[in-house]
């Protein structure tokens, strides 16, 4: 009878990239070479191209209490609730790990006298431990409520420029820059709908409704490649009465699958966001980090 | 290419022979690389495959080629169809399936046979008896080890 241990090494890892993070987490005791295989960045990155997103994902995060999610390569940022916020950095998979990410904060704060808003960026490199303030862009925008998105070595935020409307800003993380791009849409009304989402770790997507149009239909766009935004989705289902929002497409790269995306109008945010998260092995150097205290300040509308 | 030339017949390690399509065997990258250097004839000998297996891949590259050629089947009743050939399947045959697909380069079934192995095995245990590893962790490493991930069996 033919057993794993009959396989080439190749074939057994193989095997092993095709199940899912979670349960790679729990076998990692099984042998010294597993062990070893699990933490290698290209098992890794073959694990994390297969993997499907997570539909239930039932871990805790002990003694936190969380207010704003964001993910990247299966980690998790939170910002905490309570008097003096806190980040914190987690992977739901295995709740550690030792690689070297940068976490990007923005500081929205009001010069009272002058009235006019300061948008302030700061930045964390785990390799360091350290922040530093980077240079801001030029032009003067104030960022949507909805939440940033990081794809690839990217992060992405629907913002707002006082006469052209909605822009997507970009900042790459390995250059430190920002980079203004435009939307497939225009939108000039404060009251309009739009939230930022990432499709698979790979594609960009951007929902909209008007807040004119009479109709609860939204519209979703999703980037064929990084910057250009084609329309290629249906619409976008508002059950407004309960605050869910859920929009189903098929996934032409992936066999056709049906996704369906739910995105729902939490208390503290009048848009809605859409989040999708993958399990993965990839780690982070330490499991909690102290962040700065975080100020944001909404734009108001004079 | 005359028309002779559109069959080819596959020798397993046993001796058994079948005759098919040329094009449901060009699917094996490794009869392809064969049959282009034409260093064999038209029957080619695979010393690594049982006809057992051999009769199996071949059912999955005829599927695979009819599929391709006019486009009669969509999509999802290949995959269907995919998910059914390896229901079936027992240990030892999807591990020899592995070995036969990855000597006669056939990709897809390759990732067909590593997924399903992978999806048929949920628990730590059933990882532990179907895969048959040997833990040579000693107690003292696992506790260690399985320290480091509290957080994955806190469910």
């Amino acid at each position: 009878m033919t057993m794993i241990s009959d396989l080439p090494h190749d074939l057994e890892s193989e095997i092993l990239s095709k199940v899912p993070a979670k349960s790679l987490e729990k076998l990692k005791s099984t042998c010294k070479r597993w062990y070893t295989l699990f933490k290698d960045p290209r098992f890794i990155e073959k694990n994390n191209s297969g993997s499907e997103a997570a539909r239930e994902d039932q871990c805790k995060l002990k003694n936190i209490k969380v207010s704003k999610i964001f993910q990247c390569d299966g980690l998790i940022l939170c910002t905490t609730m309570g008097r003096k916020p806190r980040l914190v950095v987690w992977n739901p998979c295995n709740g550690y790990g030792n690689n070297s990410y940068k976490v990007l904060l923005l500081r929205c704060y009001e010069i009272s006298l002058q009235k006019t808003y300061v948008s302030e960026f700061e930045i964390y490199d785990f390799s360091s431990d350290s922040w530093r303030v980077i240079d801001g862009l030029a032009v003067k925008f104030t960022l949507s409520s909805s939440l940033g998105v990081s794809m690839r070595e990217n992060a992405y935020w629907l913002a707002c420029h006082e006469e052209t409307g909605l822009f997507l800003l970009s900042f790459d993380f390995t250059t430190e820059r920002f980079r203004r791009l435009p939307l497939p849409f225009q939108s000039t009304n404060l009251q309009d709908t739009a939230a930022s989402s990432v499709v698979r770790e790979e594609k960009l997507s951007v929902l909209y409704r008007s807040f004119e149009s009479s109709s609860s239909e939204a519209k979703i766009w999703v980037s064929n490649d990084e910057e250009a935004m084609t329309l290629d989705l249906d619409n976008f289902l508002l059950d407004e009465e309960n605050e869910v929002a859920v929009c189903c497409d098929i996934d032409l790269d992936y066999g056709d699958r049906t996704r369906i995306h739910i995105s729902t109008k939490g208390k503290f945010c009048r848009w809605p966001f859409l989040l999708s998260y993958v399990p993965s092995l990839v780690r982070i150097q330490k499991d909690t980090v102290r962040g700065k205290r975080k100020r944001r300040t909404r734009r108001l509308v004079e | 290419m005359s028309k002779s030339e559109k069959k080819i017949v596959l020798k397993s390690l046993d001796n058994e022979a079948f005759e098919v399509e040329k094009a449901v065997a060009l699917q094996s990258q490794t009869i392809w690389v064969m049959c282009e250097d034409k260093c064999v004839g038209n029957e080619i000998p695979l010393e690594n495959v049982t006809g057992q297996i051999l009769a199996k891949v071949i059912d999955y590259c005829k599927k695979h080629a009819v599929v391709d050629g006019d486009g009669d089947e969509s999509s999802e009743e290949l995959k269907n169809w995919d998910t059914e050939f390896t229901k079936n399947m027992d240990q030892s045959t999807l591990f020899n399936m592995i070995l036969a697909a990855n000597y006669l380069n056939i990709k897809s079934l390759l990732n067909l046979t590593c997924q399903a192995v992978a999806d048929k095995t949920k628990t730590i245990d059933e990882f532990h008896t179907f895969l048959n590893i040997e833990n040579n962790f000693t107690p003292e490493e696992e506790a260690q080890i399985c320290q480091e991930n509290l957080w994955a069996f806190d469910d």
